[in-house]
């Protein structure tokens, strides 16, 4: 017991270091630092609790260009089996997604947040496969099963999905280097390549594909760190 | 700050809110049926009708069709690769009885997320007519089915 009271001491004691630390550095801080922040999306794991069929990891990375302005970008990888409607089918796949971001926050001296205007292209590698369906059958005359679960499923290689994306999203840092973010994301798909017989539904980054309707939504919820290479 | 968070969390409940397509439309067009038009055997280029036609499956009451008519909409099985049909006449009070044998191939093409696939027929044959009663001869206009736009077989009769 004794032994948990001193480390919490110097648990405390040190803090109080840093903080003090940080307090000094700040205030004398007008400087902004330039780095590569790199980082994950903790939304595609909360996702994968809730949601039994999907997989996801999406890394995300940007880099200081001017106070402003950064390149940014986002590569990712997801698993969907999607069993619902009239189809059940599986889609997998890698994406990557680049562009810009643009901070319209202005900063109080010394501080780094920012709300991100983000623009970005993104391009999926992916793989779809067919499980199962319904056929649609109008006369149910002979009342036959309309369902059809494929013993061989079908894979479709070789599929790929072009779209625009416009992010917006605030970034806060919560200790120095540190950076916690939320960023929406509304996409419109440019082209994409079908499967014969059959369309993609869900494409990696993109999310899940509409019908008649090439608009998508998404989000993400970031850490991220930010590697300091220089100050001006 | 806050205002742009609020503001940002009422575009993402807007966004999630939108799926207006996951809907199977009553009308859309599924697996189609057989379309037979009846034709006069003296005249094979005039449309003839058959009085108080009946259709059905051989081991079944219920009715495709009952009635006068000059053409019928026949549904093909799915899961099997031939359908045969009992067609009766009732003339004068007399029933002249037909079995229609149809064989097929088939294939599903895909509609959409909701509404899933429909089944094609492909290589529509025959079985040559065991009874002579009342159909004189069945003419295969097209093979292969994918809508109920066109006539797909004349019966002569």
């Amino acid at each position: 017991m004794l032994k948990f009271y001193i480390n919490f001491l110097i648990v405390l004691f040190c803090t109080q270091i840093w903080a003090q630390n940080e307090a000094v550095s700040d205030s004398l801080s007008t400087e902004i630092r330039y780095g590569i922040r790199l980082g994950i999306d903790l939304s595609k794991p909360i996702r994968m609790f809730l949601e039994p069929d999907y997989k996801g990891l999406e890394l995300v990375g940007d880099y200081r260009l001017t106070r402003d302005l950064f390149v940014a970008g986002e590569l990712g990888n997801e698993t969907k089996v999607v069993n619902q409607d009239a189809v059940h089918f599986k889609t997998s796949g890698t994406y990557l997604k680049l562009g810009i971001d643009y901070n319209v926050y202005n900063n109080w001296a010394g501080m780094d947040n920012f709300i991100v205007v983000g623009f970005r292209y993104g391009i999926s590698q992916h793989q779809q496969t067919l499980l199962g369906y319904n056929r649609l059958i109008n006369d149910r005359y002979w009342q036959e099963d309309n369902q059809v679960i494929l013993d061989a499923p079908k894979t479709y290689d070789g599929l790929s999905g072009y779209w625009i994306e416009l992010q917006l999203g605030i970034k806060a840092e919560l200790l120095r280097n540190l950076y916690m973010g939320i960023s929406l994301q509304m996409h419109r798909l440019l082209t994409d390549k079908d499967p014969d017989n059959f369309e993609n539904l869900f494409i990696p980054g993109f999310n899940k594909v509409l019908t008649n309707n090439p608009y998508g939504a998404g989000l993400n919820y970031t850490i991220s760190y930010q590697i300091p290479i220089f100050k001006k | 700050m806050k205002r742009y968070a609020y503001l940002l969390l009422l575009i993402a409940c807007s966004l999630l809110g939108c799926e207006p397509d996951d809907i199977c439309l009553a009308e859309t067009p599924g697996t189609p049926q057989l379309i037979i038009v009846f034709y006069d055997k003296a005249n094979p280029n005039t449309k003839k009708e058959v009085l108080d036609l009946q259709v059905k499956d051989m081991g079944s009451d219920a009715l495709i069709h009952n009635g006068t008519t000059d053409s019928i909409a026949l549904p093909l099985k799915t899961k099997e690769l031939s359908t045969s049909f009992f067609l009766t006449k009732i003339e004068n009070s007399v029933s002249y009885n037909e079995t229609l044998t149809l064989n097929y191939d088939t294939y599903d093409s895909f509609i959409s997320r909701a509404c899933g696939y429909k089944t094609n027929f492909t290589k529509l044959v025959y079985d040559p007519l065991n009874s002579a009663s009342w159909i004189e001869g069945v003419i295969i206009v097209t093979d292969s089915i994918s809508d109920i736009k066109t006539t797909h077989v004349k019966i002569l009769h």
